[in-house]
């Protein structure tokens, strides 16, 4: 069984800003205690993620990662060495996708180009490969110094169709394309593991269940994956994940739960041979003490304003 | 020596690399092909992790893959206590046969001095030699699966033993590595690439040994067996194939002779071109024994024993060849070798009740006191009755002590499998009665609580392991009159001795009919082993002998008139036009029902279409499909709010035998009866049943039970072609 983690951690930097420092020792445990593997978004600097192996490396060494940028933004990947390694005589990975024809798009390009990755398990009886694709889709159609700089409300740009058009278009492209261009690579070197795909990230978009707000995503989008095949690739995981914390002037609206924008993206067919599930890793309860708005704040101020999700995948059946 | 066209090398090293080459590709295609977890293990332990590569074939490439394929095997490998079931249920099917071939299990030893059973040829053959013969026919366990599983005979299990789908992805995979790597061994061991097995070679003989028919598959393999000049196996199969033909056709002299000429000489050719590339080998073994009996029938003693020595030598830790042996040897009259084997086996704990008392009969042959004694203290143990057969005082007859001992441990261990049953229970039972008093249920409605508490007890009770309490190896055969001098003691219990059953079955009405409820709920109980038939094995011989099969004390009379009177009714005069034509409920059908439900017990489950029964009932009375011209209810579907017929020329009939018609196709081991499109709807009410009543069943038509398909659904469908048919569309 593995656990594949995503988590967008808000801006992570080595900058000492006083009001949002990071606190590496909590994402340090947040990681050991709940992940093989972790896919991060919004990694702004690569001594940032070493910072965070270096914690969790002290005493054995067990923890890689890998780092890179991409559009002001990075994606990293932290993984457990002892469960998963780097395919040896692989060219190339991690890599940033590309070479790809946007024009799914409407001529406009992926805002963040996704991180892949391929690892492998150590068990040699586990002969297969995971293939992870790190994504963190577009937010608006401004560019982020504009959020940054408080010139756009994010309210705004919910309301907007022709924003929201676009994250989908691009959650449709990362799988039409990306997933299955990635899916469809050739098989390491001599050796003919079968590959397991999976999409993972923040998607800025919600899964239409329950009480989460819009906009919402495409749960099944179809895919051709041969003459007359079709495979049916589902998005999953339904909890909020992200943190709302009120603004001075909003000040009687408690913070809470917010969004369901962080997700795990993968071919239908596996959830019918493998034991697939997602969950939210409520890390303001478990780290913090319990969901009340203080914790609130300061997970957002020293950690991030998303809580990881976990993906659980095990070959075995029973 | 080999047929000229079949091509095959002198050369040692190269033919013991093409050899295990073969072996080995065709061992992972078996798995891939057979997509079951079981098999899987068979392979493992028989082939893949037996076959001594390094010294055979050191290549690098090869000995990789091959390891990772080991890898793969143990990481999706069953569990310890899945095995365990399939192991049991072997033993039990091979006791079970036995037992049916041969009166009493003292009979086996003994030589023929002990009786010749009926039938034998020249009065030669003794029963050991037919305990040899069925055991043989039965197969060792890694042969007895998966012959079951090519005969779809193991529907049930499919799903609990399916391997799972990436698994299969990763064998497949190293799969086509294998075949991908495997032919520069051809140039580097300089064989002859033609003795290599393709994939499509292999796909095929996989293929071929699915075929229910003999003949047809014995047809089959002559035509592929060029292809396997390096691949012994191939003439095992060969073998058996015939020698199965000669086993069914054993009335037809020429055909069985021929067969047992051609089994003879394939399995010969087998041992010829044989290869000891493994340690221990199940498939060698297996030819071996299956040589024994042509032997026997010639009395050729010396070459059995030569076989005993062969396959002893290569059975390793396979104790169901080991048991296999110890027949043979008992047949052979090799009684040394007989009792260190049986020794063995009973110190394993291998169909420990069955060995022991073989083991002692050995013993009291050869007037063994001591032994006697050192194995009664060691399987006794446990338990607080002998299992074994009595040592004989001087003028007592072992036999008759036996008999009478076993019927006395039977009655014993009845009675603590049943208390320990309701004291399970105890507690819900009681709390049952409370409630029942406070909102003063009706007898059936306490009736159905009741039941449903024994039935999901009995369940629980499996599970926690109660049973290890119980030794029910000790209940072995017992013959008709046995079981009515025991059961009607058993039923005296209820009746009168000892009332820990009554109190514990708490029911007024009960009081005028002792015994019903029991009835009723050793049948749920029955039910609950059908459903478990693989894992329960040991529980099978106690209950299904002992509590169902026509040996609880109904009262025979009144049934019999009763029967008597349902069955004329069938007859032509009694049922009405309207019946006949019109599928109506008349007033005769309903008598009928009343009688089949009075019959058949009524269940308070929603079905009672319980083919067993039915056909109990049909046979019992000597009811022949043939007969069956009328329309003849022979189920009652019993729902919450609704009973129905179905009628036997219709539903039972078309589903089972009609269906090859269709137009379109059906997965029948899942059948969605809402799926049956409405033209073969039309195509069912239009057939005729009665032409073809009577005719052999194809092999291939299947036949549907009512476990196999959703009750209410059939219901429904049952309903729509009636009034399909009404409507003359």
């Amino acid at each position: 069984m593995y656990r594949i983690g995503s988590f967008n951690v808000l801006n992570m930097n080595f900058r000492s800003e006083d009001e949002e420092k990071k606190d590496w020792d909590t994402f340090a445990r947040i990681i050991k205690e709940n992940f093989d593997v972790v896919g991060l978004q919004e990694v702004l600097t690569e001594s940032a993620v070493k910072q965070i192996v270096l914690k969790l490396n002290r005493g054995v060494i067990n923890w890689d990662y890998c780092w890179h940028e991409t559009h002001r933004e990075g994606y990293a990947f932290i993984w457990n060495m002892s469960k998963l390694v780097l395919p040896p005589n692989v060219q190339d990975n991690p890599k940033i996708a590309s070479g790809y024809h946007y024009k799914d798009l409407g001529g406009l390009q992926l805002v963040r180009p996704p991180l892949i990755i391929r690892l492998q398990p150590v068990n040699p009886g586990e002969h297969y490969e995971l293939r992870l694709i790190n994504t963190h889709i577009r937010f608006g159609k401004n560019s982020l110094d504009d959020y940054r700089n408080e010139k756009i409300r994010p309210d705004d740009e919910e309301k907007d169709p022709t924003t929201i058009q676009l994250r989908r278009n691009e959650h449709e492209f990362l799988c039409k394309r990306i997933y299955r261009s990635v899916e469809s690579w050739q098989k390491t070197d001599n050796e003919s593991r079968p590959a397991y795909t999976f999409l993972l990230g923040d998607y800025n978009l919600n899964i239409r269940q329950g009480q989460n707000p819009s906009p919402y995503l495409s749960e099944v989008i179809e895919i051709k994956t041969g003459v007359n095949i079709n495979a049916k690739i589902v998005t999953r995981q339904s909890h909020l994940t992200t943190i709302y914390v009120p603004t001075e002037n909003e000040k009687e609206n408690n913070p809470r739960f917010a969004k369901n924008y962080d997700h795990f993206s993968y071919d239908l067919e596996y959830e019918s041979s493998m034991v697939v599930t997602t969950n939210r890793i409520n890390t303001v309860d478990k780290y913090f003490g319990s969901a009340i708005p203080s914790t609130f704040r300061s997970h957002k101020k020293t950690v991030s304003d998303h809580v990881p999700v976990v993906m659980e995948f095990n070959v075995r059946k029973r | 020596m080999f047929n000229k066209n079949i091509p095959f090398v002198t050369n040692k090293k190269s033919n013991t690399a093409v050899c295990a080459l073969n072996m080995i590709t065709v061992s992972v295609s078996q798995i891939v092909e057979y997509r079951d977890s079981i098999i899987m293990d068979q392979e493992y332990d028989a082939i893949l992790n037996n076959i001594n590569l390094q010294n055979i074939i050191p290549d690098e490439t090869l000995l990789k893959t091959v390891k990772q394929i080991l890898d793969v095997i143990t990481f999706f490998r069953i569990q310890d206590k899945e095995k365990y079931f399939i192991e049991q249920e072997y033993q039990h099917n091979m006791k079970n046969a036995i037992w049916k071939a041969i009166p009493n299990i003292g009979y086996i030893i003994g030589g023929s001095q002990s009786g010749v059973p009926k039938g034998a040829q020249g009065g030669k053959a003794t029963y050991a030699i037919l305990a040899v013969n069925v055991a043989v026919q039965c197969g060792i366990a890694y042969m007895n699966y998966r012959n079951a599983k090519a005969e779809g005979k193991l529907q049930k299990e499919k799903a609990l033993w399916e391997l799972e789908e990436s698994a299969i992805e990763q064998l497949n995979s190293l799969r086509r590595e294998l075949f991908d790597t495997a032919w520069h061994l051809a140039h580097a061991y300089n064989f002859d690439d033609s003795l290599r097995l393709t994939e499509n070679q292999i796909k095929q003989y996989n293929k071929v040994l699915t075929d229910e028919d003999p003949i047809r598959r014995y047809e089959r393999l002559d035509a592929i067996k060029e292809n396997f000049g390096a691949y012994p196996p191939f003439w095992y199969q060969f073998g058996h194939t015939a020698k199965e033909i000669s086993d069914t056709y054993k009335d037809d002299k020429s055909i069985s002779e021929k067969y047992t000429a051609e089994a003879l000489n394939h399995l010969k050719k087998f041992q010829e071109m044989y290869i000891p590339l493994l340690r221990e080998d199940p498939i060698y073994c297996a030819a071996m024994l299956e040589m024994i009996p042509f032997y026997l029938k010639e009395n050729k003693k010396a070459e059995v024993k030569q076989l005993i020595a062969e396959a002893e030598k290569l059975s390793g830790n396979y104790l169901d060849v080991k048991q296999q042996i110890v027949l043979a040897s008992i047949a052979a009259e090799e009684y040394t070798s007989a009792k260190n084997l049986l020794q063995f086996l009973v110190n394993e704990n291998y169909n420990t009740a069955f060995n022991a008392q073989l083991l002692s009969k050995v013993f009291i042959r050869s007037n063994d006191r001591t032994a006697y004694k050192l194995l009664e203290d060691r399987v006794t143990l446990n338990t607080e009755y002998s299992v074994l057969f009595p040592f004989p005082e001087a003028g007592e007859n072992e036999d008759e002590e036996f008999i009478k001992e076993q019927s006395s441990n039977l009655w014993r261990q009845f009675n603590i499998f049943y208390k320990k049953y309701i004291q399970f229970n105890n507690k819900k039972i009681s709390n049952l009665n409370q409630e029942s008093k406070m909102s003063s249920y009706s007898v059936d409605q306490y009736f159905e609580k009741y039941l449903m508490i024994m039935n999901e007890s009995f369940t629980e009770l499996i599970n926690s392991g109660i049973t290890d309490l119980i030794d029910f190896n000790i209940k072995e055969k017992i013959d008709d009159e046995l079981n009515q001098v025991f059961l009607c003691n058993l039923y005296k219990g209820f009746e009168e001795e000892d009332h820990f059953y009554k109190t514990a079955l708490w029911n007024d009405k009960d009081e005028k009919n002792p015994g019903g409820v029991i009835k009723t709920i050793f049948d749920c109980v029955y039910r609950k082993l059908m459903e478990k038939d693989a894992s329960l094995g040991e529980f099978d011989m106690v209950v299904t002998t002992l509590f169902y099969k026509q040996c609880w004390p109904l009262p025979m009379e009144t049934k019999k008139s009763e029967m008597e009177e349902s069955i004329s009714l069938f007859s032509q005069d009694k049922i009405g036009p309207e019946a006949e034509y019109g599928k109506k409920i008349t007033q005769d059908s309903q008598k009928i029902l009343a009688i089949i439900k009075n019959h058949l017990g009524e269940d308070k489950e929603n079905i009672l279409y319980n083919p067993k029964k039915i056909n109990q009932f049909l046979g019992k009375y000597g009811i022949k499909y043939g007969q069956c011209d009328k329309r003849i209810p022979v189920a009652i579907i019993t729902t919450k709010d609704k009973t129905a017929f179905l009628f036997f020329d219709n539903m039972l009939y078309y589903v089972s035998y009609g269906f090859n018609r269709f137009c379109n196709c059906y997965n029948w081991s899942n059948l969605d009866l809402c799926k049956i499109s409405s033209e073969d709807k039309k195509l069912i009410i239009k057939q005729d049943p009665i032409k073809d009543i009577g005719n052999p069943r194809s092999k291939k038509s299947p036949i549907i039970t009512a476990d196999d398909i959703d009750i209410t659904k059939l219901y429904d469908l049952l309903e729509e072609l009636i009034s399909l048919e009404k409507s003359g569309t």
